[in-house]
């Protein structure tokens, strides 16, 4: 009954929705864990200023003083573009327009964790009661992994996923090995291969990264401009 | 028979939200999803009534497709002097535009949603035929799914007909008018669209593809997707979400952005199927649903099953002067809205209210049906804990392909507010999954 459209082509728009799908997803999985590391200074002292290392690397301005007063805002402010609502604002605006690509069993995890995450602002949760989260976030992932038929469809939002990774790895300076690994998988990703990836830039992202020094504004801007299609 | 599940109802709420059952609506310029409030307490259909619905419906959505076919074509009804003509190219819904075109297996109407009322002596009266873009359908469909899957043993040797493969009932009639083998797909205005849920998991379970207007082009005046590297890929089919005048800016309403350049010349040419047919709104229009049952004579040399509501049209001297002396006790309709807009009761009506209606019927009879208020049943739904009373319609749906069938289920829509009669999603209104029993 299916077959007519998994013969069909991806269109633009389509394609970028899945790319997007892919790399905001990541991030609220990645920034979650990244975020629990800092916050685990902020235990020991809660004057430190490591939510000021964090946005800077995030690329992010830093507006309070407090930590703890900036994962909050961080977390639940939906008027801050960068927030972590507004991640998943940004990633059920996509998925919700592929619906009959991802399926409604996969959906399901993105309406949990922007639900979940609505309420636990309303109630000022903390950061470790947010685990949740990552945990439907990783649930989504997996229905990925599983429901999607269309294997281009699957691959352009896994190409998302792992170029978002390498940003990510990248501002936080990641070791090289775990960037190395991030950029097998994605050569290991089916479509990205021929058009949907700016060859050039793969093999000089690669010689950067075996490069010492190599978390610049530069790299990334290789990084952003991977997915070309 | 239904007992277990209501004290399933807040787990399939649940599962509603989790599943993103939502509806759009727009106030005051904003647009907000909404859960389409969900009562838990099905409508229930016995058999022996849905055998009598189901032979009433496929003969009128068969007339109503014999007289669009006419309409664009010969015009025997009009010659015949059945409908006066004045009904026919004053509608907003007859498009000139379409005129000699038969599209694609001679089927205008794929999808006809059409909405009833049971009195309460049982007698089924149509209020609407909607033959353009008729939705809601996918609501029940998923209510099935989800109050099967939070209450299971409700279901245990119920003998209630499936609903769920409504999809798949569309799925085979858009194979069945599908152009050259092409691509299928439905085509949505966009995520801010009231009914965009129901654009996407109709895509979903019928296993076509879901497309947006720039997804798609034409060229030579067949229609294309759009590949990501420039291939392209023949469409056959659209199951259009979109409004007529919005459809291709080159023909109709030039300013839409939501269009599809040239599709109607493609259409035109017979090189698309266009579900449903361009031009499908002079048959549903309020002022020619008086002449449905004539149609059912006229067409099929049968008498109609289905009733009309008792309906006057102001046009004529007769009716008009019943609709002068009657307007207290009667409803009152705009022909150019929908969605519960432009109903007005009589009743709910004062003095100098009346007076100036009155005049809009003497000034503009054309633009009016009157009808009676008919008394029809109340539906048990669920108020927190306790059991109260409703008006409910139910929205009927009827799938015209190689075969005109009716899906053995329907939307009930119910009104939350005991004075109120308008049922409408868009007013407030909740819904019901519609159980129609195997025997």
């Amino acid at each position: 009954m299916t077959t007519k459209m998994f013969l069909s082509a991806i269109s633009p728009a389509k394609a970028d929705r899945l790319y997007w799908l892919g790399r905001y997803s990541e991030r609220v999985c990645t920034v979650l864990h990244i975020l629990r590391k800092y916050y685990d200074a902020i235990i020991d002292d809660e004057h430190t200023n490591s939510h000021k290392v964090f946005c800077s690397k995030m690329g992010i301005p830093c507006e309070v003083e407090n930590s703890r007063e900036f994962v909050h805002k961080y977390l639940y402010d939906e008027t801050l573009n960068y927030s972590v609502i507004n991640m998943l604002e940004r990633v059920k605006d996509n998925a919700i327009l592929l619906r009959e690509e991802l399926k409604s069993e996969s959906l399901q995890y993105i309406e949990l964790a922007i639900n979940f995450m609505k309420r636990a602002g309303e109630e000022d949760l903390k950061l470790y009661d947010i685990q949740y989260v990552t945990d439907v976030m990783y649930s989504f992932w997996g229905a990925v992994e599983d429901r999607i038929y269309n294997s281009k469809v699957r691959d352009i939002i896994t190409s998302g996923k792992y170029i978002e990774k390498l940003d990510l790895y990248i501002r936080f300076g990641y070791e090289a090995e775990r960037i190395e690994d991030v950029l097998s998988r994605l050569e290991r990703v089916d479509a990205f291969e021929g058009d949907f990836y700016n060859t050039t830039d793969f093999i000089n992202l690669k010689q950067r990264i075996a490069m010492p020094g190599f978390s610049t504004e530069e790299t990334l801007n290789v990084v952003n401009s991977l997915f070309a299609a | 028979m239904y007992t277990r599940l209501l004290t399933q109802k807040d787990a399939v709420n649940k599962w509603m939200e989790r599943y993103g059952v939502r509806f759009g609506i727009y106030k005051n310029g904003t647009f907000k999803e909404q859960i389409f409030p969900f009562d838990a307490i099905p409508r229930v259909i016995s058999n022996s009534d849905w055998t009598e619905l189901e032979k009433g419906l496929k003969q009128r959505v068969d007339a109503l497709n014999a007289f669009l076919r006419d309409i664009y074509t010969e015009k025997r009804i009009i010659k015949d002097g059945v409908v006066p003509e004045d009904f026919v190219y004053s509608s907003k819904g007859y498009l000139p535009q379409c005129e000699g075109i038969t599209p694609s297996k001679g089927i205008f109407s794929h999808i006809s949603g059409i909405d009833l009322v049971q009195a309460e002596d049982g007698t089924w009266y149509v209020l609407e035929d909607n033959l353009r873009i008729p939705s809601g359908a996918s609501y029940p469909m998923i209510a099935r799914q989800l109050t099967r899957k939070a209450s299971p043993e409700t279901f245990d040797g119920a003998k209630v007909f499936d609903n769920r493969d409504y999809a798949r009932m569309i799925r085979e009639m858009m194979d069945h008018v599908n152009v050259d083998n092409g691509l299928e797909v439905i085509l949505t205005p966009g995520r801010y669209n009231s009914a965009f849920f129901e654009h996407s998991y109709l895509a979903e379970k019928a296993g076509v593809v879901l497309a947006f207007p720039d997804d798609l082009f034409v060229d030579g005046d067949k229609v294309y997707y759009k590949g990501l590297f420039n291939e392209r890929e023949r469409v056959g089919a659209i199951y259009r979400r979109l409004s007529d005048e919005y459809l291709d800016p080159m023909t109709f309403e030039r300013s839409s952005l939501l269009g599809v350049p040239n599709l109607f010349q493609a259409y035109a040419k017979g090189n698309v199927a266009i579900v449903n047919a361009l031009g499908n709104g002079v048959a549903d229009d309020k002022g020619i649903y008086y002449f449905v049952p004539k149609m059912v004579e006229y067409y099929l040399n049968e008498k109609p099953i289905l009733k009309n509501a008792p309906t006057y049209l102001p046009f004529y001297e007769k009716d008009r002067n019943y609709v002068l002396e009657n307007l207290h006790k009667l409803v009152i309709k705009d022909v150019a809205e929908a969605g519960g807009y432009g109903v007005m009761f009589g009743r709910d009506m004062d003095e100098k209210r009346l007076e100036e209606v009155k005049e809009l019927v003497r000034t503009q009879p054309r633009r009016w049906i009157a009808q009676e208020v008919i008394n029809f049943i109340d539906l048990e739904i669920m108020e927190g804990d306790e059991r109260v009373m409703r008006k409910a319609d139910l929205r009927a749906f009827v799938v015209s392909g190689k075969e005109t069938k009716v899906w053995p289920s329907g939307l009930t829509r119910f009104t939350r507010d005991p004075k109120s009669f308008v049922v409408n999603s868009s007013q407030g209104g909740g819904f019901k999954d519609t159980w129609v029993m195997a025997e």
